[in-house]
């Protein structure tokens, strides 16, 4: 399955980017005058873990989570930031990661980067950023891997899909960003020039249906967000896009040909926050454009638009107990969105309920200290579309009908 | 004045009497007031004025307003000034280093700074901003009522700049005598005291 792995361009990109972060950091301590070496409040260590229990009564998410239910959803990361002049911050962080049968478990390179501010006051600021960056998408992409931070136990499916977070997690590039305020307003924005991370496998299984013969690259692709926000917070309001260019390279014996995948989604996302509750709702197209040589898209569909929204409510009791509950709901394709025609096709072999995902969930949240937490969560789902392959390899095997119970227990620093 | 050193000396949280203490003691407090004019209006039973009150006290924002259960408790009249200055001594007020030059600034550039979104003072002297623990009543209280926003609001926004490396939270000192410590011996720091942790080692910035 991973033969490749070793010797992928993007695994030497991180062992670069890697180094170049821990050298610079070194090199810097070493070269700054000592005040700011020994200057603890420039320096910054922060991190997070997390432990999740998933049991599903029908198929498999994360590990095998039918019977007796599956242990294999953890989250290790840790990073730290370092002011080095007040217009520059030097910031990474290492991301060990367990899910089911997504992803590799290597400590991977969340980000690394140079972050220069180079204009700023009062009313505004602007700035560039190099190396790897969180990919601003949504409202939640950039801190999806903290269980702090995510509204629930699983981030909205519909929007936050599992089975492709490499390509949507980070990128290397460049990103100029910036930040307008007038009175109570602040307007945001973040442009990003950077080449998406496909080294894994499961970018394949997710956009070409499994892991083919061939090998996927990234190419210079483009992110963008904005983002209005009124009175700290109180109002959010986001639209963020991306245009992401992958190419496939077809193996030896590999029945596909060469070509462009062009993988373009369009998040709306408003927010509402009172003392007591939080109204999240996000709404997504996506855009699929596959070249036309490669014949690993399901039904020789050379166009998919793909449709998501979910509406969520998060309730805080007192400071320790918070309740939620959320409506979420997937399309793989709006021309097909009972999956009919795809089932009819395919003989049954796709079975029409993997086009479409309606889920309801209520949660609870514990928070007993400001550094642990714990969760717990409550999925019915009605059909398969984010449903992980790498869990369920026979998807004659699924069911349409099911439930998921997780419980999460998260403690940082 | 005789009332107000009684209660001083009663009551450790008020602050030496001022005169004009007592004008913003009625400001901060204009929701005990009102409340205990609607009170009024019931027991000598003029409704229309009861729910008039809005018309006469304008639209309430304040956060903390007090509970009909802690009113129904207070007996004695002296008890009620002392609940009064009480609240009024928790909203903390904005110190700074004596070398941060300006000496008013207002709440939305008090809020972007707070939220670790303006990094510098005009003059270019890096920000450094101290906090309170989270949970801590003085951090609370001031966070609502001097930036006009939520404490759940605002860290979840130091958060999201931890963990996308975007940004550093501020720095959190255990009690407001650290906090008063590390502000003197910090130049371009700012953090926030209540009037009785004063003195003349930080300054008082007004909030416009």
């Amino acid at each position: 399955m991973r033969a490749y792995d070793c010797c992928r361009y993007s695994n030497f990109f991180d062992l670069y980017l890697l180094h170049t972060l821990f050298f610079g950091l070194v090199i810097g301590i070493c070269v700054a005058p000592p005040a700011w070496a020994v200057d603890a409040q420039k320096i910054q260590v922060h991190g997070f873990a997390s432990q999740a229990y998933t049991l599903t009564n029908k198929n498999n998410f994360f590990g095998e989570s039918t019977g007796k239910g599956s242990l294999e959803a953890t989250e290790l990361g840790i990073n730290t930031s370092w002011r080095a002049l007040p217009e520059v911050q030097l910031s990474g962080q290492l991301l060990w990661r367990k899910a089911g049968n997504i992803g590799n478990e290597k400590i991977q390179l969340d980000y690394g980067f140079v972050d220069y501010r180079f204009f700023s006051n009062e009313q505004h600021h602007h700035g560039v950023r190099f190396g790897r960056i969180k990919n601003p998408l949504g409202l939640y992409n950039d801190t999806r891997d903290v269980a702090f931070i995510r509204p629930g136990v699983i981030l909205p499916q519909s929007i936050y899909f599992e089975r492709t977070r490499d390509l949507a997690l980070s990128s290397d590039g460049g990103e100029l960003y910036g930040e307008l305020r007038f009175s109570a307003n602040t307007l945001g924005w973040e442009l990003m020039i950077a080449q998406p991370r496909t080294h894994d496998v499961d970018t394949e299984i997710a956009l070409l249906g499994a892991d083919r013969l061939g090998n996927l690259q990234g190419d210079a692709s483009f992110i963008g967000r904005l983002i209005y926000d009124y009175y700290g917070g109180r109002v959010r309001l986001a639209i963020s896009s991306a245009r992401l260019n992958l190419e496939y390279q077809p193996g030896s014996g590999d029945p596909s040909g060469s070509g462009a995948i062009r993988f373009t989604p369009v998040i709306f996302s408003g927010q509402f926050n009172s003392e007591k509750w939080t109204l999240t709702s996000e709404y997504a197209r996506r855009h699929f454009l596959f070249g036309d040589n490669i014949i690993y898209v399901p039904l020789t569909l050379k166009k998919i638009t793909g449709q998501s929204y979910y509406l969520q409510g998060s309730y805080r009791l007192t400071d320790k107990w918070g309740l939620m509950i959320r409506y979420d709901v997937a399309y793989q394709n709006i021309d097909d969105k009972t999956g009919g025609k795809l089932e009819a096709q395919t003989a049954g072999t796709l079975p029409g309920y993997s086009q479409f995902s309606k889920d309801w969930t209520i949660g609870a949240r514990w928070q007993p200290s400001p550094a642990w937490m714990v969760r717990a969560e409550q999925h019915w789902i009605n059909g398969t579309a984010w449903l992980p392959f790498q869990d369920n390899p026979d998807r004659t095997k699924t069911y349409q009908h099911w439930r998921l119970f997780t419980v999460l227990v998260s403690y940082r620093f | 004045m005789k009332l107000c050193k009684w209660l001083h000396a009663h009551y450790s949280r008020t602050p030496p009497c001022r005169p004009q203490a007592w004008c913003e003691a009625i400001a901060v407090n204009s929701e005990w007031i009102r409340h205990l004019f609607i009170r009024a209006c019931h027991l000598i039973r003029i409704r229309y004025l009861a729910k008039q009150n809005d018309f006469l006290f304008g639209r309430s924002i304040k956060v903390q307003t007090p509970g009909r259960s802690i009113a129904r408790h207070i007996k004695h009249p002296l008890a009620i000034f002392a609940l009064l200055i009480s609240t009024y001594s928790y909203a903390a007020d904005v110190i700074v280093n004596p070398s941060v030059s300006q000496s008013t600034i207002s709440q939305n550039t008090l809020r972007a700074i707070f939220g670790m979104r303006i990094l510098q003072w005009p003059d270019g002297e890096p920000i450094t901003v101290f906090i309170l623990p989270p949970k801590n009543p003085v951090h609370e209280n001031f966070i609502k009522e001097r930036l006009g926003i939520f404490p759940h609001q605002l860290e979840r926004n130091w958060d999201l700049l931890v963990f996308s490396g975007t940004g550093q939270p501020p720095i959190s000192v255990r009690s407001e005598n650290e906090m008063r410590k590390r502000i003197a011996e910090t130049p371009g720091a700012i953090g926030y005291l209540l009037r009785k942790n004063f003195d003349e080692s930080v300054r008082l910035l007004q909030v416009q």
